[in-house]
């Protein structure tokens, strides 16, 4: 029998080939081809930290027992390597492609044995002056033990033997992150030359072994658990309790280790055996240089603009003569990042802090740019006597560092930061203006389904929504104060909540779909998200397809759900859009009866987000709005340029479209966006060949 | 147009502390901006060990600094935080009042059953809409606390009577919790214990044929949720409803409520005498649904505001809704009536006369309109010495909205009303109230020698300043008043010695 659900790693997996796949695209420009290569590198990199990590653990606990796709542990570490690999087999692939086009481009990444004799001069006396000194190389032999590496640093590993007694003995130096991994040869007007880091060094290595022989150079790169376990119960204080684990990251079993095809079984032998290592950890022979993160560096030289995307300007959804607070008053306002700027939020935070009407701002922060401007916002308006309460996510992965930080600087400015419920991350996006007006107080709300980033807003596709709605401007309050301790959970008006109520309600909402079709309607559900991977929901899910619920999903990454499956999910469509930005919006709609709810959320349908974290799912009923985030489903659901098909066997198919018929669903929005905000909601799309003909696309959620 | 004025309102309960916050532009106008509620560790603690401890202590500041700085959002410059049972009946309540002082600069007042149930009253009279219509009615209202029950019956549109019984949810877990262990149906004891409890109550409220019920407090909240009928614009549950919701309470055990319910363990152990109690009680009556408004303690503390800041600090309602209690108490103890109304009236009058100079305030009138009627109610158990009857039955009275002092100065002015006795420095009263106890037994005790033989030959009195130097009582009568002339006379050089001005009888 088919297993009904799909390999959850297997899934996140296919989600970073789908990206390095935009890699291969020839249809983007080179820099955005590079990016995505940097993107697929890092986020394997990623990948290896935490999900690879967890089945690792998972085996070195001897448990067997099979998960809800039907694999075992050692089954899916399996899997993950064969995929794994193939997905590396094809980063380096398609580094070297993109190596020869960056070249033609006048970009060139010079290997070692290319370099003249003046360039390698240049290098000598660049070794001399910027490496040399930040280099600590580490002998290991039986009175020195074997250093520890620290997780993705890039480090050179050397087989040197003493020329006295002929003994070999493992060197090892790391490649300093403190420089930069490219180096630029001297111009010759023809372009620009790089070579790389740890190439200088491999060339120079005898400056630091002198009286050695150097057998063997070859770098090497080594992966570590980093998921963060914290003991919240025992914590007395969670800032001080994370950044100890933040510490404890660098120091993680490991999980991979990355070296240079060539390296030879002696040296692999001493990385592997000599060293803290675990055996068993996976090992990726790598035909390149390693890790190419360094790729995004090269999309970051100045002077390459006509090898990026055209230059995309958020527009500004309001009148700047219009005060922010009366066009919200005036209506509900849907906000579509990044073709509506996120300036519309931070400008309402400053706003907010200007005026003295202005009470108290509440707001949930998970992660912020480095600069963040509403952190500076919210700073100015503690310094205006403003009650401020900042709910901190210190445990969002990977940006902890960052957000101890600010907290902290929130907290010297007088705001009241709280870190939110223990066990429970705050992954909801909710801002609160508290504003007395002649009428009396008013409450002003921002919700949304990303991040309060100012940076990530302009490349990950959410929405938001801005509302003076009474009822949900008390669910809002109650939320703050539930999460800050002030009140125990009570019910909500509008909103509705995890880890209490949403599941729940999820299950009702696809229920009242079941039962609409047993009673011989129709059943409609159409959900875009980040990720399914919910079991329970899945089966739910099947059971409304089996009655007869026509269900199409758009899932960026992770799916576990099996569509086209006769008997089991043949009504259900699956499918990914990767394209310049990131999807990262959360759009529920069930026709519900000829209701049609539509809701949004900061939660995809995982375990975590229904069961562990805080979540908002919040209603749009305003009917403007709720026609405009249907017509955008529409555009999402026909688009057939970034959109890949989930196939019943897991894997991902990209459409064959006509020139003629292209639809690329966020280029249309960015056109839209250009041409005006100020017009009715109606998507105007064009089709490439033929822009002289509008297509006037006015379609509803069912017309797919 | 002028803004709203925002205030919070604060109660620390036996299970709950809980706060409001509401804009107020006047009496029965509230828009609430916040309803918050965190666990109270107090009931606990007072009703298993008498006192409450450090640990409580503590868990109580820190509940009530969130509070504070969720009123600093809103920018509150007005609030009441009171305590009710919990804290009453424990051992160290004024070292915990002291203690939350010190902890959190709030001042907290510890306020009696009466009290606690008028601000639960005036939520509902100003609250209510249709408050008017359930009076005219009939109705039964329950109001289920920690430590009590509270029944008050309306009908006709007036307070009939209202009675409190020992059975609230705490004080239920402590008198039975011991039997908790040991017996396998402790619903079916919970619930005998409490039919023991209610039994004669029960008969009395039902002779009223009342067609309305209306519950309160307890984990009445986790019935609201569960119910969007609207009776008479309140959130109500019909019978069939409540019936299912009952039956599933009582045969569940507290961990499936608490899951069902999504509510703590705790609050959902409530549920089940909740759910008893509301059903006992439903009994008594003919409603077809059970009334649960989402109304409160802390909804009648903010209108009580309003309408101190609308200078109407008692209603008219409430007035009549005390003086129908206090008629219903005299006829129940066979007082003689007219008598009472009688002396009501002159005292009240003499009262309105004399207060340009007095200055007591509208609750010492209630005080010595509520003693003018019931001052003889001693006499049900003896003739001789009924005067102290008096004072200890009206001490041991409920009065809706009464303090415990404003009870010690109706029940003294009712000890020293008899002829020839001085009203000595109580020492629970402070100089004010001692005062003022003084001057209204005067003027109770000249209203009582105007009905001397309890014939109400003064049909109305005329009083008059005569050149500034005495107060004149022109009394219009019938028949002879030689009695009252000579027994107001009697009384007339105490009045003297505490207003400090003459007083003459001209027949």
């Amino acid at each position: 029998m088919r297993k009904t659900l799909i390999n959850r790693e297997w899934s996140l997996l296919a989600f970073h080939r789908r990206v390095l796949e935009e890699g291969y695209d020839k249809s983007n420009p080179l820099m955005e081809r590079c990016k995505f290569l940097a993107i697929s590198c890092s986020n394997v990199d990623e990948f290896f930290m935490v999900r690879a990590a967890s089945v690792v653990d998972q085996i070195l606990a001897d448990y067997h027992k099979e998960d809800h796709s039907g694999s075992t542990p050692q089954e899916t570490l399996r899997g993950i390597e064969q995929i794994g690999q193939q997905i590396a087999a094809d980063q380096y692939k398609l580094y070297e492609h993109l190596r020869t086009k960056l070249r033609a481009s006048g970009l060139h990444l010079k290997k070692a044995h290319r370099l003249s004799l003046p360039e390698k001069q240049f290098l000598k006396s660049y070794f001399t002056e910027h490496i040399f000194p930040v280099l600590t190389p580490m002998v290991v032999d039986q009175s020195r033990p074997f250093p520890v590496i620290q997780n993705k640093s890039l480090n050179l590993g050397l087989r040197v033997k003493d020329p006295e007694d002929g003994e070999i003995v493992f060197a090892t130096v790391a490649v300093p992150e403190v420089l930069s991994r490219l180096v630029e040869l001297p111009s010759h007007g023809q372009g620009r030359e790089f070579v790389l880091l740890e190439d200088v060094m491999k060339m120079h290595m005898d400056v630091l072994f002198s009286g050695y022989d150097i057998t063997e150079i070859k770098a090497y790169r080594i992966t570590r658990n980093a998921d963060l376990d914290i003991d919240e119960d025992g914590a007395e204080d969670l800032l001080k309790e994370i950044e100890q684990s933040l510490k404890m990251r660098r120091w993680g079993n490991v999980i991979r280790l990355e070296v240079e095809a060539d390296t030879s079984k002696e040296m692999i032998r001493m990385i592997t055996q000599d060293g803290e290592d675990d055996p068993d950890a996976g090992i990726n022979y790598v035909d390149g240089p390693l890790d190419l993160t360094f790729m995004n560096k090269i999309t970051q030289l100045t002077g390459y603009d006509h090898l990026h995307d055209a230059p995309f300007q958020p527009t500004m959804p309001h009148d700047r003569e219009v005060d922010l607070l009366d066009w919200i008053r005036e209506q509900d306002r849907l906000l579509h990042h990044p073709f509506d700027s996120f300036g519309v939020v931070v400008n309402l935070i400053r706003r907010a802090a200007k005026d003295p009407d202005v009470l108290a701002i509440k707001q949930t922060l998970y992660r912020v740019s480095g600069n963040s401007p509403i952190i500076q916002a919210l700073i100015e308006a503690a310094e205006n006597k403003k009650q401020v309460t900042v709910l901190v996510e210190i445990k969002a992965r990977f940006d902890e560092e960052n957000n101890i930080h600010w907290a902290k600087r929130l907290e010297q400015a007088g705001c009241h930061v709280i870190y939110g419920l223990v066990g429970l991350k705050t992954h909801l996006k909710m801002l609160l203006i508290v504003r007395r007006e002649e009428q009396g107080i008013r409450r002003y709300v921002h919700l949304g389904t990303g991040n309060y980033n100012d940076v990530t807003a302009n490349f990950y596709t959410d929405m938001g929504l801005l509302t003076v709605n009474a009822q949900i401007g008390s669910d809002a309050s109650t939320i703050f104060n539930m999460l800050s301790g002030y009140s125990v959970p009570s019910s909500l008006n509008k909103c509705t909540i995890a880890p209490l109520f949403l599941r729940k309600r999820l299950e009702q909402l696809i229920e009242y779909e079941i039962d609409s079709v047993k009673k011989g309607g129709t059943g409609r559900i159409l959900l875009k998200m980040n990720a399914l991977v919910d079991v329970k929901l899945i089966h739910l899910l099947y059971k409304a397809s089996k009655a007869g619920v026509r269900i199409d999903l758009i899932v960026r990454g992770v799916c576990c759900l099996r569509p086209g499956v006769k008997g089991l999910s043949e009504n259900i469509t699956v499918k990914s859009i990767v394209g310049r930005f990131l999807e990262h919006t959360r759009i529920f709609y069930f026709q519900h009866g000829g209701k049609e709810l539509t809701f949004l959320s900061s939660a995809d349908w995982m375990p975590r987000n229904l069961d562990r974290r805080v979540e908002a799912m919040f209603p749009i009923e305003v009917p403007e709005l709720k026609q405009r985030i249907r017509d955008i489903l529409s555009l999402y659901m026909k688009d057939n340029v970034k959109s890949r098909y989930l196939q019943p066997d897991g894997s991902y198919v990209k459409p064959k479209t006509k020139p003629q018929l292209r639809i690329h669903a966020q280029q249309l929005l960015i056109k839209e966006a250009s041409r005006s905000h100020m017009q009715p909601v109606t998507l105007q799309l064009q089709p490439r060949q033929t822009p002289d003909r509008v297509m006037a696309l006015k379609v509803s959620a069912y017309d797919h | 147009m002028s803004q709203p004025k925002i205030a919070a309102a604060i109660d620390i309960g036996s299970n709950a502390i809980k706060m409001l916050i509401a804009e107020i532009e006047g009496p029965g106008q509230l828009r609430v901006l916040e309803d918050v509620r965190l666990d109270s560790p107090i009931g606990d603690d007072t009703f298993t060990n008498g006192r409450i401890r450090p640990e409580a202590m503590f868990s109580v500041c820190r509940s009530l600094k969130h509070m504070s700085q969720l009123m600093k959002d809103y920018g509150v410059r007005h609030y009441r935080a009171y305590a009710t049972s919990g804290v009453r009946e424990a051992s160290n309540s004024l070292y915990f009042l002291e203690h939350v002082r010190q902890a959190t600069q709030m001042d907290v007042e510890l306020i009696d059953r009466s009290v606690e149930r008028f601000l639960t009253y005036q939520s509902l009279n100003y609250g209510l809409t249709a408050m008017p219509t359930l009076r005219a009615e009939g109705l039964l209202m329950v109001e289920i606390g920690s430590a009590g029950v509270q029944m008050s019956v309306f009908a006709d549109g007036k307070l009939r009577f209202s009675d409190h019984v020992k059975i609230g949810t705490l004080k239920l877990k402590e008198i039975l919790d011991s039997l908790r262990g040991e017996s396998l149906q402790y619903t079916e004891v919970l619930q005998q214990y409490i039919e023991s409890q209610l039994g004669m109550l029960l008969e009395r409220i039902h002779a009223y044929n009342l067609p309305h019920y209306l519950v309160l407090g307890g984990e009445t909240a986790s019935f609201v949720q569960r119910t969007h009928e609207l009776v008479l614009g309140v959130r109500g549950m019909s019978t069939d409803v409540f019936s299912r919701y009952h039956r599933d309470i009582i045969q569940s055990g507290t961990f499936k409520l608490a899951h069902k319910f999504q509510l703590d363990e705790e609050r959902a152990d409530q549920m089940i005498p909740t759910s008893i109690i509301m059903a006992e009680l439903w009994k008594a009556t003919t409603a077809e649904h059970v009334l649960i408004p989402d109304l409160s303690l802390r909804h009648g503390v903010l209108h009580q505001l309003a309408a101190e800041w609308s200078n109407s600090t008692l209603s008219d309602t409430y007035v009549q809704d005390m003086m129908a209690t206090a008629l219903h108490t005299a006829e129940r103890y066979q007082l003689d009536i007219a008598h009472s109304l009688k002396v009501k009236e002159l005292a009240t009058k003499l009262l309105h006369k004399c207060n340009a100079s007095f200055h007591l305030d509208a609750s010492y009138e209630l005080c010595l309109q509520l003693a003018a009627i019931l001052h003889d109610i001693g006499k049900h158990i003896s003739q001789e010495g009924h005067a102290a009857n008096s004072y200890h039955m009206l001490k041991s009275m409920d009065m809706l909205g009464i303090t415990d002092k404003q009870k010690e100065i109706i029940a003294s002015i009712a000890l020293y009303h008899p002829r020839g006795t001085m009203v000595p420095i109580r020492p629970e009263l402070s100089t004010e109230e001692n005062i003022a106890l003084a001057r209204l037994t005067s003027l109770l005790k000249l209203a009582d020698a105007l009905d001397c033989s309890h014939r109400q030959k003064v049909q109305d009195i005329k009083i008059t300043w005569q050149h500034g130097e005495y107060l004149q009582v022109k009394p219009l009568y019938e028949g002879s008043l030689e009695l009252e002339t000579w027994a107001f006379m009697q009384e007339s050089p105490s009045f003297e010695q505490i207003s400090g001005y003459p007083i003459r009888l001209k027949p």
